[in-house]
């Protein structure tokens, strides 16, 4: 039952491989950040940043923006890489 | 000023939607006819639709009602929830989107049975699958039941069949494309009712976050740690491992996998990956306002509270005596409404591919089936069965401490689906062995420590101590099964 990998090949990827190490490190390294931050520094987060809104509220918020924009881009690079490829 | 009551708006509401849904499931049911049509709507939907599908999936009950009750009781620390659930959408976008949608069909099981021997994936797969499905669904139909009991004045088991009796009606008549637009007709009336009490929340305090925050620094107990994520700080590694089990298992369930195959090509399914991340974004950044607002709104109202101090319904309904205090008990009704449509809306949505696994996976793929008609009978079969088992369960769990469910759904789904699916489907290495003795590491590992850790064997099965300390495992359990496919596939290809 138990076998060496079937002769079928990896899914083809007309994407190149770049956009995806980029997005994967990029988000891990800003959410992994933020995590630590708020282990190593929770007063500083705390503390307000401007007009009144703190630090926590400020870099989380920017977080979420900054995960969707990255998927945005990340999409419209890789669509763009597809139909280069199509093309 | 009871707001507990049966609120009649609430009613109307619901049973408008259900009309709309069950009409939705009439047109549905005439244009399901083959076994695509029914697993994957015909894979036509739009990148739109398809995202508000899928973003739907994940603005379910628990995180409109749980995540702005954690956030209004502790602070801060209920927004990592809401970043780690959107933190999930790039890693399943860049890792599993593409290479999983050019090699499967109907399900992620599809996938893995190209790259390995397809009867032990399939069946490892299956198990896995229904396991997280399982636990989902338990934790949505006990708060499904709770919910309806609280906002509609029903019996628990009454709600509980009720609820079970219309996804049951939606999976078996409308298919995925039923069950797609009852999460997209849902999706969006949840967005807009979360935007309505944000916006009317943000109009008491000017417009001014910094007074609304201001507001709640001064009302909360704890004042200004309330600011700061204090849970990450107390327990780092526990902080630590959530992060890793929101940011991984949304690429492991099964339910949220099945949907890459609704739209036509790969583009539509990344494209439909970014609508999902921008709606699931915006709406965690309105629960966030909701929840502090609801500190400077609710928590000093005596009208919200019982003679003991508690919140009324329980802290849960934070979000509902919010929606009271900012627009009447019109809003109110709306967003008690729209809370129920969600549940509906999630549970059909695990119960078709709970449904689908069995039907095709097990099944067609394994048993063999004799026609596509056939199939679809068998599939007709297991919905009954699942929404069977679901009230049943539901009714069960009754009395139990849920919460942990869909934290160690999310667990088993990083640490055992995430890791087997993405070494198929990109490491050359992988073989059958290693993909199913690895994968089966994982899920006892995530189920095992689970069981032993604080949610369950403190809290709810009252247990002085724990005995693993942190929950969830997902810090050691996801590179647990990585070593462990690695290790076994490379020991299996030089023997």
């Amino acid at each position: 039952m138990l076998d060496y990998p079937r002769e079928s090949k990896q899914a083809p990827q007309k994407a190149g491989k770049g956009p995806d190490i980029i997005l994967v490190s990029s988000v891990s390294v800003a959410y992994y950040g933020f995590l630590f931050a708020g282990i190593l520094v929770p007063a500083m987060l705390a503390s307000p940043a401007v007009l009144g809104i703190p630090w926590s509220f400020l870099l989380g918020a920017s977080l979420l923006i900054f995960l969707i924009v990255s998927t945005g881009i990340y999409v419209l690079v890789s669509n763009a890489q597809d139909g280069h490829h199509d093309g | 000023m009871d707001n507990t009551q049966i609120n009649p708006i609430s009613l109307e509401f619901f049973l408008v939607f259900v009309l709309i849904t069950l009409g939705v499931t009439y047109w549905a049911a005439r244009r399901s006819r083959s076994s695509s049509e029914f697993y994957t709507g015909g894979g036509n939907m739009s990148a739109l639709g398809n995202g508000l599908a899928i973003a739907g999936d994940f603005m379910s009950a628990a995180a409109l009602l749980g995540v702005s009750a954690m956030i209004t009781q502790v602070g801060f620390d209920g927004m990592l929830y809401g970043i780690g659930f959107v933190s999930g959408w790039p890693i399943v976008l860049a890792l599993v989107a593409e290479r999983l949608r050019r090699l499967g069909r109907f399900t992620f099981a599809d996938a893995l049975s190209t790259r390995v021997s397809e009867r032990p994936i399939r069946i490892f797969s299956a198990l896995s699958s229904l396991i997280v499905i399982a636990f989902y669904l338990i934790a949505q139909m006990v708060g499904a039941g709770q919910l309806v009991q609280l906002l509609f004045g029903l019996n628990y088991n009454v709600a509980i069949v009720f609820v079970g009796g219309l996804m049951v009606c939606y999976v078996i008549f409308g298919g995925m494309l039923a069950t797609s637009w009852v999460q997209i007709i849902k999706a969006v009336l949840l967005l807009c009712g979360t935007a309505l009490v944000a916006g009317l929340t943000l109009a008491r305090f000017h417009f001014s976050l910094g007074e609304l925050l201001g507001t709640a620094v001064a009302i909360h107990p704890h004042h200004a740690a309330i600011l700061a994520p204090s849970a990450l700080s107390r327990d780092p590694v526990s902080g630590l491992s959530l992060g890793i089990a929101l940011m991984f298992g949304t690429s492991g369930l099964p339910h949220i996998l099945m949907r890459f195959f609704t739209v036509p090509d790969v583009k539509t399914a990344r494209v439909s990956i970014f609508y999902a991340c921008l709606f699931n974004g915006v709406f965690f950044l309105m629960v966030f306002i909701i929840g502090f607002g609801a500190i400077g709104l609710v928590m000093p109202n005596p009208a919200f509270h019982t003679v003991s101090g508690a919140l009324r319904g329980g802290a849960n309904m934070v979000t509902m005596h919010l929606a009271y205090a900012v627009g009447g008990s019109a809003l109110m009704g709306f967003i008690s409404a729209i809370a129920f449509a969600t549940i509906l809306a999630v549970v059909a949505g695990l119960t078709l591919s709970g449904a689908s696994t069995i039907s095709h996976d097990l099944y067609a793929c394994l048993v063999g089936s004799k026609s596509e008609k056939h199939e679809l009978a068998v599939m007709r079969a297991a919905t009954l069965v699942i929404g069977g088992a679901a009230i049943a369960l539901g009714i069960i769990f009754r009395n139990q401490n849920v919460a942990y469910m869909v934290g160690l759904a999310l667990s088993i789904a990083a640490s055992a689906n995430f890791p087997v699916l993405l070494l198929a489907l990109r490491w050359d290495g992988i073989t059958t062995a290693g993909a199913l003795y690895g994968g089966i590491i994982g899920l006892v590992s995530a189920f095992g420590l689970t069981l032993l850790g604080p949610s369950v064997w403190v809290k709810t099965l009252n247990h002085p101590a724990a005995v693993f300390p942190w929950d969830p495992p997902a810090i050691f359990t996801v590179p647990l099964t990585f070593v462990a496919i690695i290790a076994i596939s490379l020991y299996t290809k030089q023997k």
